[in-house]
């Protein structure tokens, strides 16, 4: 157990831990922004990250065949999250259309179950379109390290925590600050008060799908250049582990699932320093079974008192 | 002005489904611009349903319903507000996760132009100073009374040519219920058109100028306030005896 208090290996698990926190709370806001609004899991929502993923995985690789990406191999980077963000949201708000706009009525485990037949459906046509092979991300930009006396950390987790910080910064402004916004956040509250004040509840509904699904192909994207291979079944852990973190922090809680992700990545990180790693997994559902037997509400679930 | 061609409303044998129930029988109201009307009935005789067709929340299956001659009955209910109806909903139901200023902003939802929305604002606080004092904390943390105001101050901010209470005495003090009748009376006066819903027929008969009686899906009376209160039947069942 010496190794615990080695500063060295600790901070490295640390850094890992927020960069693949940082994963899972950009996704887990996807799983919460929806819930919040429409009190249903969206389990396709793995399978919307994986599309962006792929979405960039196809931009950069047409880009490093012709030979842009060398010469400009950030504005390729730009050019694939773009690419990821537009298939996603695409994709996000289609589903909603189809799959769960003609249940909105219907009991709550009749949309679950679409999600989960779409997500089915997704992982199946991803699979057909690539043959089920697995997918390398091309190598655009080399993995550098920054060395701080002892410290040596890597570029993309640098980049992807302040990518993730950044993505979340510009949606807690856009939740809290535009109209549209908090036209988000009264829907979630009351859908029938909302369309009295002249609000488009479909609309905005649409638009929450669209935020979700964008922020998931940023993470695929992510994942894409950080762990280089990807293929169709790459969302369904990811997935379940966003929605852990979601449920950790408080489904439908948009800060919560911020915190929940970054603790859940930390938990692993630091968790398979006391056990195999192979027990990774374990850590994440066993907190998730914790939290709903202790705290069923989540670290930062609100109890919000309706006056009569 | 007086001999107005048509209601400002005119609600004309409509048919709801509340689900299976067949909440209205073929309902027909009208509301003429400037008037306060007001709507009696007791429980589940129809009033909140009738109130949320006007307002697009429910379909109504038969009938019809125009605003100035504009059809409302196949338009989304956020589209008939942005024609300019209001509705202060049953319950009142204000965000009370946002704070009051967002609040307000949300019945400002549809309009453009910050400065007229920010003068409303101020309006509105001269007319609920305690709205003003509270506005940067979260709506749910308002007492009973001040939650209806803000209700009816959302609603007042879509600059609303009608204005639809469900309500608005439900559960509050009577100090406070007298203080908001007699904002709604300000706001009639104003130049706004009411219709009222209230369980409290003798207040509801107080300000309003004429009144529909709702009975079991269908209107059972219709005439002027003065007359209604001065019925028998009314009386017996609304009044107390």
């Amino acid at each position: 157990m010496e190794y615990l208090l080695n500063p060295e290996i600790l901070t490295a698990q640390i850094i890992n831990g927020l960069t693949i926190g940082g994963i899972y709370a950009l996704i887990a806001l996807g799983y919460t922004l929806v819930y919040g609004i429409l009190f249903m899991i969206n389990f396709a929502h793995g399978e919307i990250f994986m599309f962006g993923s792929f979405g960039g995985f196809a931009v950069l690789t047409l880009l490093s065949n012709n030979g842009f990406s060398t010469t400009h191999p950030t504005l390729s980077i730009l050019c694939a999250f773009a690419a990821a963000i537009l298939i996603s949201s695409a994709l996000g708000a289609i589903l909603e259309r189809v799959a769960y706009r003609p249940l909105r009525d219907a009991p709550r485990l009749s949309p679950l179950i679409s999600a989960i037949g779409v997500s089915i459906f997704l992982q199946n046509a991803m699979m057909l379109f690539t043959r089920g092979r697995m997918q390398v991300y091309p190598d655009i930009i080399p993995e550098n390290f920054i060395e701080i006396g002892w410290l040596s950390i890597s570029c993309f987790q640098i980049s992807i925590i302040l990518g993730c910080l950044l993505l979340m910064t510009g949606l807690y402004i856009f939740i809290y600050k535009t109209k549209t916004g908090k036209a988000m956040r009264a829907v979630a509250e009351n859908r029938e008060a909302a369309s009295l004040m002249g609000i488009d509840v479909n609309r905005i509904i649409t638009i929450t799908f669209i935020i979700g699904s964008a922020l998931a192909a940023a993470a695929g994207v992510m994942v894409g250049i950080y762990y280089t291979q990807i293929n169709h079944m790459m969302g369904f852990i990811p997935g379940i582990k966003a929605f852990t973190a979601a449920v950790l922090g408080g489904i439908g809680n948009v800060p919560g699932a911020m915190l929940g992700g970054f603790f859940l990545g930390l938990a692993e990180a630091l968790g398979v320093l006391v056990m195999p790693a192979q027990y990774k997994d374990l850590i994440a559902f066993g907190l998730l079974i914790l939290v709903l037997i202790i705290r069923p509400k989540g670290i930062m679930g609100e109890v919000v008192s309706e006056r009569v | 002005m007086i001999s107005q061609k048509q209601p400002f409303l005119d609600v004309q044998e409509i048919h709801t489904y509340y689900g299976k129930i067949h909440a209205l029988k073929g309902i027909s109201i009208t509301i003429n611009k400037g008037e306060m009307v007001t709507l009696i009935g007791s429980n589940g005789a129809g009033k909140t349903t009738l109130l949320n067709t006007i307002s697009g929340l429910l379909k109504p299956q038969k009938g019809q319903i125009k605003f100035e001659g504009t059809h409302l009955e196949h338009l989304p209910a956020h589209k008939i507000v942005s024609l300019g109806i209001a509705q202060v909903p049953e319950g009142r139901k204000i965000f009370s996760r946002l704070t009051i200023m967002e609040n307000l902003e949300m019945g400002a939802f549809i309009r453009k132009g910050r400065r007229a929305i920010a003068q409303d604002m101020e309006q509105i606080y001269d007319l609920f100073p305690r709205l003003k004092e509270r506005r940067k904390q979260v709506a749910g943390t308002l007492s009973g009374g001040e939650q209806q105001m803000l209700a009816i101050a959302r609603a007042l901010m879509t600059r609303p040519k009608l204005l639809i209470l469900d309500e608005p005495s439900m559960g509050l003090a009577p100090l406070l219920i007298e203080n908001i009748f007699l904002t709604i009376k300000k706001i009639n006066q104003e130049g706004a058109t009411i219709l009222l819903v209230e369980q409290n027929a003798l207040l509801a008969f107080n300000i309003a100028c004429r009144g529909y009686v709702l009975q079991s899906g269908k209107i059972a009376l219709e005439d002027n306030c003065d007359n209604l209160s001065q019925n028998k039947m009314i009386k017996e069942l609304y009044l107390g005896g």
